[in-house]
C-alpha cells in the first residue's frame, strides 16, 4: 500500500470516528439537527448498554 | 371518617375491631374501613381504599417479616400487597375466621 | 410534531388501567414495538406511542400510559396518566378514545377504575386481558352481560400471544374511534367513602355477570407461604442470588473461549493478510484489541440478564422487596425504592427513571442519589476481566466458585454501599421514620418463552450496537491520540508514552498513583467515563500498543496479569465499584431532577468514595503481601 492512501484511509477513519463520537456525546441540539437530516427520531445521548427505559428500540412498524 | 361503618355481613359479632396490623397470619377479617394513622397522614387512607380496602372486602395476612414483624403481606380481595406496619395500622378490621369471598 | 401530522396520523387511543394489567404488552403487539414488560408493577413510567394501522387500514395512534390504581395520583408516574386523560398536559390533546384495560382474574380491584374513567365521558372500551388465566382458573366470565352492566363495550383479549388483540383490533376498526370527544366532565379528588361506593357498585356489577372468585388459598399464596416465610424466605432469596453469580461464571466459560478464538482468529488472518502499515495498526491495534477484549464477556452479561427477565417475568422481583424491606426501611428508604435498584443492577438509567413510582419527592431523591452503586451490567465486563486474570479458577468451601464469590462480594459491597449512602442522607436530612411501601405482590405466573427470547435478543442486539459504535469509534479515537505524535528516533520504550495519550496518562498517573494505578489504567479510565465497558475497550487498545510488536489482540487477561501487581488490581476492582463512570447516568439524573445540583453531588460524593475506597484497598492489600 502506498503511504498517500495508508494514511488517507487512517484519516477517514479516524475522521468519521470522531464525528460520531461527536454526535453520540455532543449537544442534544446536533443530534436533533442530524436526526432530522435522516428522518429519525432524536436518540438521547450515548444510550447507557442496556437501557430500558428510553424509547422504542426500533421504529413501531405501521 | 367513619370508623364505625357497618360491616355488610353480620357474621362477626363476637370478634372485636382491630388494626389490621395486629392480624394474625393465616386468620380471614372483614375490612370495616380506613382511616389516618398515628404515623399516616390522611392520604394514606386514601391509597389504602384505593388499592382495595374498602369497607367488607375480606383480607388475610399471608405473611409477615421476621422479628419487627413487618412488613406485612395481606391479601384483599383478589390482590396482595405489602405494607408496612404504620400503613397497616390504617386499616380497620373485624376478624372473621373461616369467611370465603364469595360474590 | 404539529397538529396537523398528529390528525393525518389518526386518532389518539389512549391505554388504561391498574399497575401490571399487561397495557404494555397490548400495546408492543398492537405497535410491533418492544417496550419492557414484567410482571411487577410501575414498569412504564412513561407516556410512549405508537402507530398502528387497522386491518381494514385505518390509521390510529396507540398511547400507552403508566399504570395507575385511580385518577388521584399519588407518585409522578401516576400523574402522566391522569394529566393525559383529564387533558392537564401542556401541549397535549385529551386521548379521543380510551382502551381500558382490566386484569380478568382480578376485576374485584380493576373495575373500579372502570368506573373512574367512564365518568370522565370519553368514547371507550374495556379490555379483559388474561382472559386465557381467567378462564384457566375456572373463573367465567359472562362478557355480554358485563357490558351491559357496566354500559360500556368489553373486549376479550390475551396480551402475551399475538392473535390475543384480534377482538380489540376488530372492534377499533368497527366501532372506530370518534372523531371527537365530548367535552371532559370535571374530576374532583374522591373519598374513601365514594371509593367504597364505587366498589359496591363493582360487586353489584360482577355478582349480575355471574363472577366469583374466592379469597381462598390460591396457588401464588402456596408459594408464598414459603417464599415469604421469615426464615426459608431470606435463605430461598440468597441461594437464588448466589447461583446467579455462579452462572455467571461456570456457565459462560465455553462461549467465552470461542469469541476468543475467534478473535485470535481474525487477528492472525488480518496480520498475515494485510501490509505492514498505518492502516494495519489502526486494525489490529486500535479496532480489535479494543473490541475484542469487550465483546468477550457478552455470554457473561447475557447470562445474568436470563436470570433477571426470569425471576421478573415469574413475579419473584416484589417478594424480593418484601424480604428486603426491613433492611430498606431500617436505612431510611422508601419501600418502592427496592424495584427502581434492582432496574440498576440492569443500568443505573431505567433504574432512576423507575423512581418515578415513588411518591415521597424526598425518598425519590435519596433512591436516585444511590441508584448509580448497584452494579450495572456495564461493570461486569471490567468485574470479569481483572477477576478472570487475578482470581484462580478453583473450587472453595466445598464447590462454590471463587470467583462467582469474588463477584458476589462485588456486588455485595456496592449494595452496602448505597445502604451506607441512604443512612447518612436520611440522618442528615431528618427524614420521617415512616416511608411507604404499599406494593403489589403480583400473581406467579410461568415466565413466558417468547418474552424471554426477545429480552434476551434486545440485550444481544443492544450490546453489539453499542461495541459496533461507540466502543469502535472511541477505540479508533484512542489509537489515534496513542499514535501521535510519533516516538522520536530511538527512543527506548514503546512509542505510545511519547503520544498524547500516554502524555495524559503520565499526568493522570500521578493523581492515581496513591491508589495504585498505572498510567495505563489511568488512559483507559477517560474513554471510560463515556460507558463504563469502555475503559476495558481502552486497556486493551493501550495494552497492545504498548507491547513492542508482539500481537496481543483477544489476550487482555494475561497481559494484565503480568503487569499489575494483585493490590492493583483489587484497587481497581474497588474503584468500579464506586466511580460515577457514566455521563449517561449523570445527565440522567440532571433531567429526572432538573437541576445541575443533583448530579454535581452525585458525581462528587462518587468521585470521593471510589478514591476512598481504592486507597484503603491498595494500602490493606500492599501491607498483607
Amino acid at each position: 500500500m502506498s503511504g498517500w492512501l495508508d494514511h488517507a484511509l487512517v484519516f477517514i477513519v479516524v475522521a468519521a470516528s470522531g464525528a460520531y463520537a461527536l454526535y453520540a456525546f455532543g449537544p442534544r441540539a446536533l443530534r436533533v439537527r442530524v436526526a432530522a437530516l435522516f428522518g429519525t427520531a432524536a436518540r438521547p445521548a450515548g444510550r447507557c448498554g442496556s437501557c430500558d427505559g428510553c424509547g422504542p428500540r426500533r421504529p413501531p412498524r405501521a | 371518617m367513619d370508623d364505625r361503618a357497618t360491616p355488610l355481613a353480620a357474621d362477626a359479632p363476637a370478634f372485636a375491631e382491630m388494626a389490621l396490623a395486629d392480624l394474625q397470619p393465616g386468620i380471614t377479617a372483614r375490612v370495616v374501613g380506613v382511616c389516618s394513622g398515628p404515623h399516616a397522614p390522611i392520604e394514606v387512607a386514601q391509597r389504602l381504599a384505593e388499592l382495595g380496602f374498602l369497607p367488607g372486602e375480606i383480607v388475610r395476612v399471608v405473611a409477615r417479616g421476621f422479628l419487627s414483624r413487618e412488613p406485612i403481606a395481606v391479601r384483599v380481595g383478589t390482590g396482595t400487597f405489602a405494607l408496612r406496619r404504620f400503613e397497616a395500622d390504617c386499616v380497620r378490621v373485624v376478624p372473621a375466621p373461616g369467611a370465603r369471598v364469595i360474590i | 410534531m404539529n397538529a396537523a401530522l398528529d390528525q393525518a396520523n389518526g386518532p389518539m387511543v389512549a391505554l388504561v388501567g391498574n399497575p401490571n394489567c399487561g397495557k404494555t404488552a397490548l400495546f408492543n403487539i398492537l405497535t410491533g414495538s418492544r417496550q419492557k414488560v414484567a410482571n411487577y408493577a410501575g414498569v412504564t413510567v412513561e407516556r410512549k406511542e405508537g402507530p398502528l394501522t387497522t386491518p381494514s387500514g385505518r390509521r390510529i395512534r396507540i398511547l400507552d400510559l403508566p399504570g395507575a390504581y385511580s385518577l388521584d395520583p399519588m407518585t409522578p408516574d401516576e400523574s402522566v396518566t391522569a394529566d393525559v386523560l383529564l387533558g392537564r398536559r401542556d401541549g397535549e390533546a385529551r386521548p379521543d378514545f380510551v382502551v381500558c384495560v382490566t386484569d380478568a382474574t382480578n376485576l374485584r380491584q380493576n373495575l373500579r377504575l372502570v368506573i373512574s374513567v367512564k365518568r370522565l365521558g370519553l368514547p371507550m372500551v374495556v379490555a379483559l386481558n388474561m382472559s386465557d388465566l381467567a378462564r384457566r382458573k375456572g373463573m367465567s366470565i359472562d362478557a355480554a352481560r358485563l357490558a351491559q352492566e357496566l354500559g360500556v363495550p368489553i373486549v376479550e383479549t390475551v396480551g402475551v400471544r399475538p392473535g390475543g388483540v384480534k377482538p380489540l383490533l376488530e372492534f377499533l376498526d368497527r366501532a372506530g374511534p370518534a372523531a371527537a370527544g365530548p367535552e371532559p366532565a370535571a374530576w374532583r379528588k374522591q373519598t374513601p367513602e365514594e371509593i367504597a361506593r364505587d366498589q359496591r357498585e363493582v360487586l353489584r356489577i360482577l355478582a349480575a355477570a355471574g363472577v366469583e372468585d374466592f379469597a381462598g388459598p390460591t396457588f401464588s399464596d402456596r408459594i408464598d407461604a414459603v417464599v415469604l416465610h421469615p426464615l426459608a424466605g431470606p435463605a430461598i432469596l440468597a441461594v437464588v442470588l448466589f447461583l446467579v453469580f455462579q452462572a455467571v461464571f461456570a456457565w459462560a466459560q465455553l462461549p467465552m473461549d470461542l469469541i476468543k478464538g475467534g478473535i485470535t482468529t481474525i487477528g492472525g488472518w488480518l496480520a498475515t493478510a494485510l501490509p505492514a502499515s498505518l492502516l494495519k495498526d489502526l486494525l489490529i491495534n486500535g479496532v480489535l484489541a479494543g473490541v475484542g477484549s469487550v465483546l468477550v464477556f457478552l455470554p457473561q452479561i447475557l447470562i445474568l440478564f436470563l436470570f433477571i427477565l426470569v425471576l421478573e417475568d415469574a413475579g419473584y422481583l416484589p417478594r424480593a422487596a418484601f424480604l428486603l424491606d426491613r433492611v430498606m426501611g431500617s436505612v431510611g428508604l422508601s419501600g418502592r425504592a427496592f424495584i427502581p435498584l434492582l432496574s440498576s443492577f440492569a443500568c443505573a438509567i431505567p433504574g432512576i427513571m423507575a423512581t418515578r413510582t415513588i411518591q415521597s419527592p424526598r425518598d425519590r431523591l435519596a433512591t436516585i442519589m444511590i441508584a448509580p452503586l448497584m452494579t450495572c451490567s456495564a461493570r461486569l465486563p471490567v468485574y470479569a476481566l481483572i477477576i478472570g486474570a487475578f482470581i484462580p479458577h478453583e473450587l472453595v468451601w466445598g464447590g462454590l466458585e471463587l470467583q462467582g464469590l469474588v463477584l458476589f462480594a462485588l456486588y455485595v459491597a456496592g449494595v452496602a454501599g448505597a445502604m451506607s449512602v441512604a443512612y447518612v442522607l436520611n440522618r442528615r436530612g431528618r427524614g420521617s421514620r415512616f416511608h411507604a411501601l404499599m406494593l403489589e405482590l403480583p400473581a406467579y405466573h410461568w415466565p413466558n418463552l417468547r418474552n424471554l427470547a426477545i429480552g434476551l435478543w434486545q440485550r444481544l442486539e443492544i450490546f453489539l450496537t453499542r461495541v459496533g459504535t461507540i466502543i469502535v469509534s472511541l477505540m479508533v479515537i484512542l489509537w489515534a491520540l496513542s499514535s501521535v505524535p510519533l516516538a522520536p528516533a530511538g527512543a527506548a520504550g514503546p512509542a505510545i508514552q511519547y503520544s498524547i495519550a500516554g502524555r495524559i496518562g503520565a499526568a493522570l498517573a500521578v493523581v492515581f498513583a496513591p491508589i495504585g494505578f498505572n498510567w495505563q489504567i489511568a488512559v483507559a479510565l477517560v474513554p471510560g467515563l463515556a460507558a463504563r465497558e469502555v475503559a476495558v475497550g481502552a486497556l486493551g487498545t493501550v495494552y497492545a500498543l504498548s507491547a513492542t510488536g508482539k500481537d496481543v489482540s483477544g489476550a487482555l487477561a494475561p497481559l494484565i496479569a503480568r503487569s499489575w501487581s494483585l493490590p492493583t488490581a483489587l484497587s481497581l476492582l474497588a474503584w468500579y465499584v464506586f466511580a460515577p463512570q457514566c455521563l449517561s447516568t449523570l445527565a440522567t439524573v440532571k433531567r429526572e431532577t432538573n437541576s445541575w445540583r443533583y448530579p454535581v453531588i452525585m458525581a462528587g460524593y462518587l468521585f470521593a468514595l471510589a478514591y476512598a475506597a481504592s486507597f484503603i484497598t491498595y494500602r490493606i492489600a500492599l501491607a498483607f503481601q
